[in-house]
């Protein structure tokens, strides 16, 4: 199974917003980068328009994989504001306190 | 200065959990602001075809849409103030919550109370191939069918074989694709086996122990490799299957979608039976945040009724906390609905949630405690039966209790109950009219069918949400016996015409005529269609081929 992952891993993607393959987060991983928030530095995957919400429950598999880690331990990315992508001039305008 | 609107609570989410909440605490004259991304409230519940299983309470045997339809009713007759196209931003400063409405404007506003009932997020399962165009979850695929009335693709492979995947899969063939199969990585079918059943018998097949190796296409997907896969998920060199489709659904199940629970500053622990990491809380759904609820797919994954009666739950809870429900009134209630709740999480499908769920209320009382150190609450395994990993034999069919014996199939018409695992659902008891159907005492007990009550008038058929009630009529004519099942397939067959009948797995079994095409309002759109068929088919023709419309 290791063998045919790490075949298949070069060119399928794991972030499909910044487009991160799994080669890239696996060889983030064995440069010692083993946390969802390490990986998400070091690479950028879960960095895109979606935040992660897609990736970052894969990525915590390939680390669980790697490591041995158990997925209880491997903890989600921390979340900050806005979740959603707004537009700066929507930002600019004056705030309407409702 | 302008000042800064504050609503008493504000509800995040206007899914079933979401109006349920909403709803209740408006009931009891919290004033409400309920708020949703989308542009029309509800959910998931409008996408949501079939018929719900439950209770009276949980208006079972009713199709989710109409549900949703219900619940908008009961939040605008309570006033319930909805703002929709409404994404929430995040918590900005100290208790202030921003909102983009419509894309275009920021607004911040204050709340006494929130509810968050964000709901889940579907997972994601890689593969080579994934990325290309007609991969998707089966919830996009949902989307496209039953909302934007869209077919996704022709030839759909589905991968995982919970409800979701099932019924998603039944209602792709619904609205006119072919499923080329369902693969389950597991050894056992996840979800219902009634469910299971009505894509069986449409001739779907599903593979367990078996996962997506490959999607391959130039533009987008043109066929798909699926694996045998050995006990402990390791493919199995050479068995692969491969097949022409143009569309691979995923249904591997569902985080609870936490991000603005993080945000506040909820504590979260993992819990795999619930789909993840989520936020702890407590027997009133408040979080480790005060005067911050949770409901829903965010408090663990589960379904939609169990949705709706936490958001209720959280509802009553806030109008407490606020001080319109006195203590007494509270208590009561609160009581009603953890007895609903936990009616739902009975059985052995709601076995390890209902668990998991105890772990959180404890984990809750004594955040020291690591839920590991609490494994050993006690919960008797409550069932007897056998776990079936697909649908059983005839003989095992027949040893259930609403599966009539040999000589009353010989006096004639009577109903066939093949239901074979205990869910929580009810209807066919009220549907009967003779009180033939019985189940007792818990709702997720199997039905008993009383034999000499039952005269065979067949409205039991289109109440069963699992489509898996027949009627045998051994005597039909002297050499024919006639077989009614639910048939829920445009076109619909003529009476009079031929049709291929054909077994639980959707195998053709003999040609067989159609005697009888019941539509009647009451039905709701489930059609019984009545077959004429040799008398030796009686306990093997459950249904007809699909009758494609080539118009």
């Amino acid at each position: 199974m290791p063998k045919d992952n790490e075949k298949n891993s070069i060119k399928k993607i794991i972030c499909r917003c910044e487009e991160i393959t799994e080669e890239e987060i696996r060889e983030a991983i064995r440069e010692g980068y083993t946390t969802i928030k390490s990986i998400k530095r070091r690479t950028r995957a879960g960095m895109g328009l979606c935040q992660g919400r897609t990736c970052s429950t894969l990525i915590r598999d390939i680390i669980a994989e790697m490591t041995g880690d158990k997925k209880e331990d491997i903890l989600p990315d921390s979340v900050r504001p806005p979740l959603y992508p707004v537009e700066l001039s929507v930002l600019g305008k004056k705030v309407n306190k409702e | 200065m302008e000042r800064m609107r504050e609503v008493e609570l504000l509800v995040i989410g206007a899914g079933p959990a979401g109006l349920g909440a909403a709803i209740e605490a408006s009931r009891y004259g919290v004033k409400v602001l309920l708020v949703d991304d989308k542009d029309k409230p509800g959910g998931q519940l409008f996408k949501q075809i079939h018929k719900f299983f439950g209770s009276k309470e949980h208006l079972a045997g009713t199709r989710g849409f109409d549900i949703g339809l219900h619940l908008l009713k009961e939040a605008d007759s309570q006033g319930v103030e909805i703002s929709l196209q409404t994404k929430v931003l995040g918590t900005m400063d100290k208790d202030v919550i921003s909102l983009l409405v419509k894309e275009r404007e920021m607004k911040l506003l204050k709340a006494k109370r929130i509810v968050l009932a964000t709901g889940g997020i579907e997972k994601a399962l890689s593969f080579p191939g994934w990325n290309l165009p007609g991969v998707m979850s089966a919830g996009a695929a949902q989307t496209l069918i039953n909302i934007e009335r869209v077919l996704p693709g022709e030839r759909i492979l589905m991968v995982g074989s919970g409800n979701v995947g099932l019924i998603i899969s039944y209602q792709l063939l619904q609205a006119g694709a072919d499923v080329v199969g369902i693969v389950e990585a597991g050894s056992s079918i996840t979800g219902y086996l009634v469910h299971a059943g009505k894509v069986m018998r449409a001739g779907v097949p599903i593979y367990t122990s078996h996962t997506i190796k490959e999607a391959r296409g130039g533009k987008s997907v043109e066929e798909v490799v699926i694996t045998a896969l050995d006990r402990r998920w390791n493919p199995i060199k050479g068995i692969e299957k491969t097949f022409s489709a143009d569309t691979v659904c995923i249904s591997v199940g569902l985080n609870p979608n936490g991000q603005l629970a993080s945000l506040a500053g909820c504590e979260f622990k993992f819990f795999p039976e619930l789909g993840g990491f989520l936020p702890l809380h407590d027997d009133n759904m408040e979080s480790t945040k005060k005067g911050i609820y949770i409901a829903g797919d965010l408090s663990g994954i589960e379904e939609a009724n169990s949705a709706l009666d936490e958001g209720r739950l959280a509802g009553i809870s806030v109008a407490a906390s606020l001080g319109y429900i006195d203590s007494n009134r509270f208590a009561k209630l609160k009581e009603d609905y953890w007895d609903r709740l936990n009616k739902l999480r009975g059985g052995p499908f709601g076995h390890k949630r209902s668990i998991a769920k105890k772990k959180i209320l404890l984990s809750s009382q004594q955040k020291e405690m690591r839920y590991q150190e609490i494994d050993c609450i006690e919960l008797e395994e409550n069932t007897k039966l056998k776990n079936y990993k697909s649908i059983p034999s005839l003989k095992e069919f027949q040893e259930f209790p609403g599966y009539p014996s040999l000589s009353r199939i010989k006096k004639g018409a009577v109903a066939c109950i093949e239901c074979i695992q205990e869910i929580p659902c009810d209807p066919c008891v009220a549907a009967c009219p003779f009180k033939a159907i019985n189940i007792n005492p818990y709702i997720t007990d199997l039905p008993y069918l009383d034999e000499n009550k039952c005269k065979g008038c067949g409205v039991c058929i289109a109440s069963c949400p699992g489509q898996a009630i027949f009627v045998l009529n051994y005597n039909y004519s002297s050499e024919k016996a006639a077989i009614s099942f639910p048939y829920e397939y445009l076109p619909y067959p003529k009476i009079g015409g031929k049709a291929v009948g054909v077994n639980r797995k959707g195998e053709p079994v003999a040609e067989v005529k159609i005697v009888k095409v019941d539509k009647r309002a009451n039905f709701d759109k489930t059609a019984v269609i009545t077959i004429a068929c040799d008398k030796k088919y009686i306990n093997q023709i459950r249904s007809i081929e699909r009758i494609k419309d080539d118009a």
